[in-house]
């Protein structure tokens, strides 16, 4: 069905997919579920996925491809927990979302940096775009092609999501850090 | 600069062409340069501490190994090892029942794949083609099943679906699969491939799991779905009060497509005090999109983002019951006084404003409809919706009106040169396909040139502009397009622009364009509403009989402390445009009503606990509550109001003083009332600061007891989204 060199070029593809972006998935996950194990369990189902659709995504867009399965195996992962209620995947630009969120678990965990807990304060859509990339380290237009918005909202996203995190910051006494 | 610029630079996220500007800005701004290294620093602090690169946590070396191992023998028989995390107990079984199952049936997937590319070779992500099942409690025999057999056993087609097992623990583990729906008969023989030997009967599914999947997981496989209208049964809301919404929106998601719909930020007025600000000055809105886009989220189980609701759009998407105007006066205005449900200490002075109806024949019309015929005008609520629009609208045309169609896409083209027969019409609306186009030029000059070359004098001359959110009408510039709709309107050819379709709902620039060619922006969301919007209010929509009105109201110190402007946020001016003819402003179609509120704190009230109510006033001037009786008046407010004729260049002044006469709300009239509950509506959907003791039940009282005559049922049916919006918060 396939000869061996298209084998060998995806399987080389594969590998350094695997390489490049394993870790930036689990820290992603991690930010979503919590816990390293599950986190794991969620990136080898994106790999393994991935696997299996090997030729049809296309390489210049696969980090968009694979964030956009973790989350959805994120989220899955979170609604079998019952932790998060459907509607609130897609909550709206500045909503915030009262209630059991998955970012609550975050706020309380203790050996989080604080950057975690003011993330986890975040309305849905900026604490997604920030995300992106500080925690995935995707680029704009890799992050509006997996949050399927514009790159300008991307910005706008990014750009209000720190400013709030920074107000806050600044605002926290215990804040370990210091601006340099 | 926009601020979002420069963190996008501090991120090396800038454009060349911005970079340049930035760090020509920052070498001679040292507040701005201080602002950015702060900012850099905070950015490193932030990936520091959010990606911890100190102890990344990666795989287990089995996991990846196990991976690895996988993707070398796809479709061998070759058993792999796969190692679930240390997880294992809560998943290894079904991890391992489920990959052995994978490669079990890797042979299928390998046509399927090929098979399934084939057919759909635009498909840009197919993830996951199965689904992990076990049989009941039996040995580990999974199969996967195609998820095309999964999604048609939504809808119903038992072939496969009838006889498939998904056990309770890895019922959410649905395939997320993003292509179109395909019949059975293209799913069945995928089955009949899988290797009998191995695969034990596959028994029933698990409906209950299957149903509450109809909010599908993945917003991805939403966004690139096709659903063509199918009539997938399982909607979101179950929906009864438009059932061709229903019909026309299929399945698609409210949550997965919204991904490009774009609004302003809408920040709500605040008050002012009367000593700083005596003068408030506004243009008129009469569009209704707000409204009816509103809607449209709470009838898919989605409240809407705050900036999607503009109050002044939801108060003026209801007709009232005004006084009609006399004399020759092209609209009545009326000034009323009442308490403000939210804050009983409060009162709610509104404005009330109807034009006058049309009585003699319509004028004859000059229509261009310009069609948005891109790809994404193909969905069942975008074009189709638009060509029963059209068709609406044409029933409602005399023998003189014409008609041309411009379409757009890539390029545009001229599908009907302008024509009073009828017949040549229905044609030419039937025939718009989407992504049909030909040649060249401009589409919005296009209609234009042809709004112009039959240009009526004394008529209708107005181009209506159909589309989804695509502006790519020929002019790139949004300043060039706005001074070209502008220039436009001041020779007499208005812009109207109808919404269609979600998704790609680009609000604002449709609400900007509308504004600027002196036409209004109504939000096609279905049938109903384009009946509403092209046969019900067509002379409201298409008959504009006063332009640029403004208001301006003047507030008495004696009587009020601070007031606020509800609604119309994007509609100020300063004060010093009210008398300035050369601002644009907003138009008033025949038989419009268009109302406005203030909410007034008047002047010496406190709280049950003795404080000020607005504690904005604890640094002014204290108004003159004790200055010479025979100076003060003991009005409220004047209403101050200009507007110009359809063909003017002067406008005209109408003042109309109020006083308050301290009425209850139970004392006003009806329609006061109803608009009242309107407001209070879009307040809580906005989370309004302002919105004090407000309650969905007490709005819904208050708009259950003032509907009064609801002949075409929009108050029926506002009543009803209040439920909805209740149930929607209460949830969360």
């Amino acid at each position: 069905m396939h000869d061996d060199s298209r084998m060998t070029d995806a399987h080389q593809f594969f590998r350094q997919t695997l390489e490049r972006y394993e870790k930036p998935l689990i820290r992603y996950a991690l930010n979503y579920v919590g816990q390293v194990e599950d986190a794991r369990d969620i990136v080898q189902d994106v790999f393994l996925r991935l696997s299996q659709s090997l030729a049809a995504v296309e390489p210049e867009r696969i980090a968009p491809w694979l964030f956009t399965v973790c989350k959805n195996r994120a989220t899955d992962h979170l609604r079998k927990h019952h932790r998060l209620i459907p509607m609130e995947t897609e909550v709206l630009d500045l909503e915030e979302s009262p209630g059991s969120r998955p970012g609550d678990d975050m706020e309380q965990r203790e050996n989080v940096g604080t950057m975690h807990r003011l993330l986890a304060k975040l309305p849905e859509k900026q604490r997604e775009a920030i995300r992106l990339k500080f925690i995935a380290g995707l680029s704009y237009k890799e992050i509006s092609d997996t949050m399927k918005t514009s790159v300008g909202n991307v910005g706008y996203l990014i750009h209000h999501g720190i400013q709030a995190m920074r107000e806050q910051w600044q605002t926290q006494d215990a804040s370990p850090h210091q601006l340099v | 600069m926009k601020p979002e610029q420069l963190t996008a630079w501090a991120l090396n996220e800038a454009t060349q062409e911005e970079r340049t500007q930035i760090e020509a800005h920052l070498a001679h701004d040292a507040a701005l340069q201080q602002q950015a290294e702060e900012l850099k620093a905070f950015c490193t602090t932030l990936e520091q501490d959010l990606a911890d690169n100190k102890d990344p946590h990666g795989l287990s070396s089995e996991q990846k190994d196990a991976l690895v191992r996988n993707l070398q023998t796809p479709g061998k028989k070759k058993q792999p090892v796969i190692i679930a995390g240390s997880s294992a107990p809560r998943y290894g079984i079904v991890r391992l029942a489920a990959l052995a199952a994978c490669l079990m049936l890797g042979a299928v997937l390998v046509t399927w794949n090929v098979i399934e590319r084939s057919k759909s070779p635009s498909e840009t992500i197919t993830v996951a083609m199965g689904k992990k099942v076990t049989t009941d409690g039996k040995e580990n025999a999974p199969v996967i099943v195609p998820a095309d057999v999964m999604k048609d056993s939504r809808l119903g087609n038992t072939v496969a679906a009838s006889s498939i097992t998904l056990p309770e623990y890895d019922a959410p583990e649905i395939p997320q699969q993003m292509k179109p729906l395909y019949p059975t008969s293209s799913a069945t023989p995928m089955l009949a491939q899988a290797p009998a030997p191995s695969a034990p009967p596959i028994s029933m599914i698990a409906q209950r799991e299957i149903r509450s999947r109809a909010i599908p997981a993945s917003e991805a496989e939403l966004a690139t779905a096709t659903y063509a209208g199918v009539p997938v049964n399982g909607g979101i809301t179950g929906n009864t009060i438009r059932p061709e919404l229903d019909r026309l929106d299929g399945p698609s998601s409210p949550l997965g497509r919204l991904s490009t719909e774009r609004y302003q930020p809408l920040l709500e007025n605040t008050f002012a005090a009367v000593t700083q600000a005596p003068l408030s000055t506004f243009s008129i809105d009469v569009d209704t999109a707000a409204y009816a886009n509103v809607r449209r989220f709470l009838n898919q189980g989605v409240l809407p983002p705050a900036d999607a609701v503009r109050l002044e759009e939801m108060i003026n998407y209801f007709p009232y019951d005004y006084e009609q105007p006399d004399g020759d006066r092209p609209f009545s205005v009326q000034v009323d006084v009442a308490e403000a449900p939210w804050k009983p200490q409060h009162r709610l002075a509104r404005i009330a404003i109807r034009g006058r109806e049309f009585q003699r024949e319509r004028m004859t019309a000059n229509f261009v409809f310009l069609v948005d015929v891109s790809g994404s005008m193909g969905e069942a609520n975008k074009l189709p919706l638009v060509k029963q629009s059209l068709h609406l609208l044409a029933d409602q045309l005399g023998e003189n009106d014409r008609v041309a169609i411009v379409t757009y896409s890539g390029s545009s083209g001229l599908a009907l040169e302008s024509t009073t027969d009828k017949a040549q019409l229905r044609t030419a609306i039937d025939a718009l396909s989407s992504g049909g186009s030909t040649n060249g030029a401009s589409g919005i000059q296009l209609a234009y040139e042809q709004a112009q070359k039959h240009f009526i004098k004394e008529g209708i001359n107005r181009v209506l502009l159909c589309t989804d959110g695509d502006f790519n009408v020929g002019i790139s510039s949004p300043q060039e397009l706005e001074t070209l709709i502008k220039d436009k309107a001041q020779s007499g050819t208005f812009l109207s622009v109808l919404g269609y379709g979600t998704g790609n709902l680009q609000d604002y620039t449709m609400e900007t364009l509308a504004n600027k060619g002196n036409g209004n922006y109504a939000y096609i969301d279905s049938l109903s509403e384009a009946r509403k919007v092209l046969v019900e209010q067509m002379h409201g929509t298409l008959v504009t009989i006063a332009k640029d009105v403004k208001i301006q109201v003047e507030f008495n110190p004696a009587q009020v402390a601070s007031y606020r402007l509800i609604g119309y946020e994007n509609r100020l001016l300063a004060k010093e445009d009210f008398n300035n003819d050369r601002k644009d402003a907003g138009e008033i179609g025949a038989g419009h009503t268009v109302t406005a509120f203030y909410e007034i704190v008047p002047v010496g009230i406190t709280g049950a606990d003795g404080r000020p109510l607005v504690d904005g006033l604890k640094y002014q001037q204290p108004a003159a509550p004790a200055a010479p009786a025979g100076a003060v008046s003991d009005d409220l407010l004047t209403v101050k109001l200009r507007y110009k004729q359809p063909d003017g260049i002067t406008s005209q002044l109408i003042e109309m003083p109020a006083k308050d006469t301290g009425r209850k709300l139970a004392e006003s009239a009806k329609e006061f009332q109803f608009a009242t509950s309107v407001v209070g509506f879009g307040m809580l959907l906005r989370q309004s600061a302002h919105a004090g003791e407000l309650s969905w039940d007490s709005i819904r009282q208050l708009a259950l007891q003032s509907k009064g005559h609801d002949p075409l049922g929009y108050r029926g049916e506002f009543l009803q989204l209040i439920d909805k919006a209740r149930g929607l918060t209460a949830r969360k």
